[in-house]
């Protein structure tokens, strides 16, 4: 099966209470390939950019 | 204490010798003897460096004060909290926690060993950006904790083990997504920390990962949630949704997915560090 490899953009405050300050983090996210799961992808990923490779998550998963 | 209680309030007996009552006489100075005479019903507590402040309390509560009096006692009494002014342990630019460990080791330097003080306290940025009331237990220079409370109730305290100071850790951390918190839980007696992950889009009937970005050594609790409101995992009819985490990703599995139950999630990871 192939996957799908993007970035996920999430807000994270730094600082809790006041004087909160926002920054952007990235976390690396992937997917298992379907026609609704690439849509999915393209939707949330930074700049739509997505990646298609082979699988490797099972191997990854219980390695 | 118990108050006096005079029989006859304000009666005193004046002696007065021949010598003296001839200088009263001639119009001169004169000297009498003024003795209190109130007959009293109780005696009441004699006031008395005894009652009020024994040398053994004295050298107690103000041991660096050489001959100390109430006031004494008083204001050193004070300076510890609980209703007086409580003393300061405040860093307002701390980058790697340490300014303030040094200044509270200053600060147990002036208590004795098996004693309790309040401060105010506040490790900016490296905590947050609020201030904490504070409960300090110093049991020796080498061990102590510090139990702190801010105004908006989270709970945090930090421990000196074997001369160590150890990070701050929350009772009860705020949970802001992707801020990772030391928590005072232990799992085999390693410290706990926890994180709440942004995972996205859960995946249409397939399987997907997010890296969660903790240097996480195991992994102990792992548990999600459906933005639209359901705990993960879950399974319901035919929809199942499972969630796991390993020491660098969370991944989660739908089943029997519909375009209803397609959503975001979070999730929430505990895990040991070293």
């Amino acid at each position: 099966m192939k996957i799908i490899s993007y970035k996920l953009r999430t807000m994270v405050d730094r600082v809790i209470g006041e004087g909160n300050r926002m920054i952007e983090e990235l976390a690396d996210k992937v997917i298992g390939y379907s026609e609704e799961n690439m849509a999915i992808a393209k939707a949330e990923a930074v700049n739509g950019e997505v990646q298609v490779t082979d699988d490797f998550m099972e191997v990854d998963l219980f390695g | 204490m118990t108050d006096r209680n005079p029989g006859a309030p304000g009666q005193n007996k004046a002696v007065v010798t021949q010598d003296e009552f001839r200088k009263l006489q001639a119009g001169e100075q004169f000297i009498i003897t003024l003795t209190r005479d109130d007959q009293p019903i109780v005696d009441g507590t004699p006031y008395s460096k005894e009652t009020v402040l024994p040398d053994e309390l004295a050298q107690n509560i103000c041991p660096d004060v050489l001959d100390p009096t109430p006031a004494d006692a008083f204001r050193s009494l004070s300076s510890n909290g609980y209703g007086g002014k409580s003393p300061e342990i405040v860093v307002t630019d701390d980058s790697d926690g340490r300014q303030f460990e040094s200044e509270a080791d200053s600060f147990l330097s002036k208590m004795k060993d098996n004693s309790v003080k309040q401060a105010i306290i506040s490790d900016k940025p490296f905590i947050d950006e609020n201030y904490y009331v504070s409960t300090i237990y110093k049991f020796s220079a080498s061990h102590a904790v510090i139990d702190a409370v801010s105004y908006n109730g989270i709970h945090i305290r930090k421990l000196k083990q074997n001369g160590t100071w150890q990070p701050f850790e929350y009772e009860n951390p705020p949970m802001v997504i992707g801020n990772e918190y030391r928590t005072t839980e232990r799992w085999q007696g390693k410290a706990v920390y926890t994180k709440l992950i942004n995972f996205g889009q859960m995946p249409y009937n397939n399987i997907s990962a997010v890296f969660h970005g903790a240097t996480a050594t195991k992994v102990i609790r792992c548990i999600g949630q459906r933005s639209k409101g359901e705990t993960l995992p879950f399974s319901y009819n035919d929809i199942t949704i499972g969630i796991y985490a390993d020491n660098s990703k969370v991944w989660i599995n739908t089943r029997g997915m519909t375009s209803s139950f397609s959503d975001t999630a979070t999730a929430q990871i505990w895990y040991t560090k070293d």
